[in-house]
């Protein structure tokens, strides 16, 4: 099995402004994904929606060794980071099909294999 | 709490693979460092390296769902890789990526973990 990484990048302002009836509405896209995941014989091993990434905080450390930590994330993009999942599947092109359940909520999805080497 | 943390570097898979023994194993020895001092305060939920971001695949927010080859961003860090941690506060996460190695920029980010 192969880990497979799958990031929700998305509009932020748009999410925070969505109503609490409108995220259940999502949710429940995402419980679908999950179901589907299953029953398709992928494995989700991980994942979370994320803060906001103004709460984000980034470390750089400079040749001598000095640290600076600045808030927000470390690319500035149109599109930041909202969540994602861990998977493990056998089947990359099958894992994009699923993730395509995802699609009528979420805008971009990114699917990467990971290199397979946990940490923990 | 649950923080990613996210570490990413100019040209990093390039560097990586034209890096030789000894800057390989001093990263190696900066993320056990790293992993042993979550430890200490809370644990390593999952960590893992990331393949080239050519190596991605994105779903457009189209209606064909159009499935393209790269990340949804080109920017000039690639991400190439990732850690989940438990630790009590955003503070000591912060603190403790200052193990990590010197080159990335490390993003630390809350998680939210929403029961969906």
């Amino acid at each position: 099995m192969t880990e497979y990484v799958v990031l929700l990048p998305g509009d932020e302002s748009q999410w925070e402004n969505t109503s609490q009836a409108d995220k259940e509405a999502m949710y429940a896209i995402h419980r679908q994904f999950a179901q589907a995941l299953e029953e398709r014989g992928h494995k989700v091993t991980g994942g979370s929606e994320l803060a906001h990434s103004r709460e984000a905080k980034v470390l750089r450390t400079d040749a001598e060794g000095n640290h600076t930590i600045t808030d927000g994330p470390y690319a500035e993009t149109v599109e930041q980071l909202t969540g994602f999942y861990i998977v493990q599947s056998d089947d990359f092109d099958d894992l994009l099909d699923v993730c395509k359940i995802l699609g009528r909520g979420e805008g971009a999805i990114e699917v990467r294999a990971a290199a397979g080497g946990s940490a923990s | 709490m649950r923080f990613l943390v996210l570490l990413a570097e100019e040209d990093h898979f390039d560097r990586w693979e034209n890096a030789d023994d000894d800057y390989r194993q001093r990263c190696f020895d900066d993320y056990n460092a790293f992993a042993d001092a979550v430890r200490e305060r809370g644990s390593v939920v999952f960590g893992d390296a990331l393949g080239r971001p050519d190596s991605a695949r994105t779903i457009q927010p189209d209606e064909a769902r159009t499935v393209t080859d790269g990340p949804y961003a080109e920017t000039v860090e690639q991400l190439g890789g990732f850690y989940v941690v438990e630790l009590p506060d955003q503070d000591t996460a912060v603190e403790l990526a200052r193990l990590l190695p010197r080159e990335y920029h490390v993003e630390v980010r809350p998680m939210l973990e929403v029961e969906v």
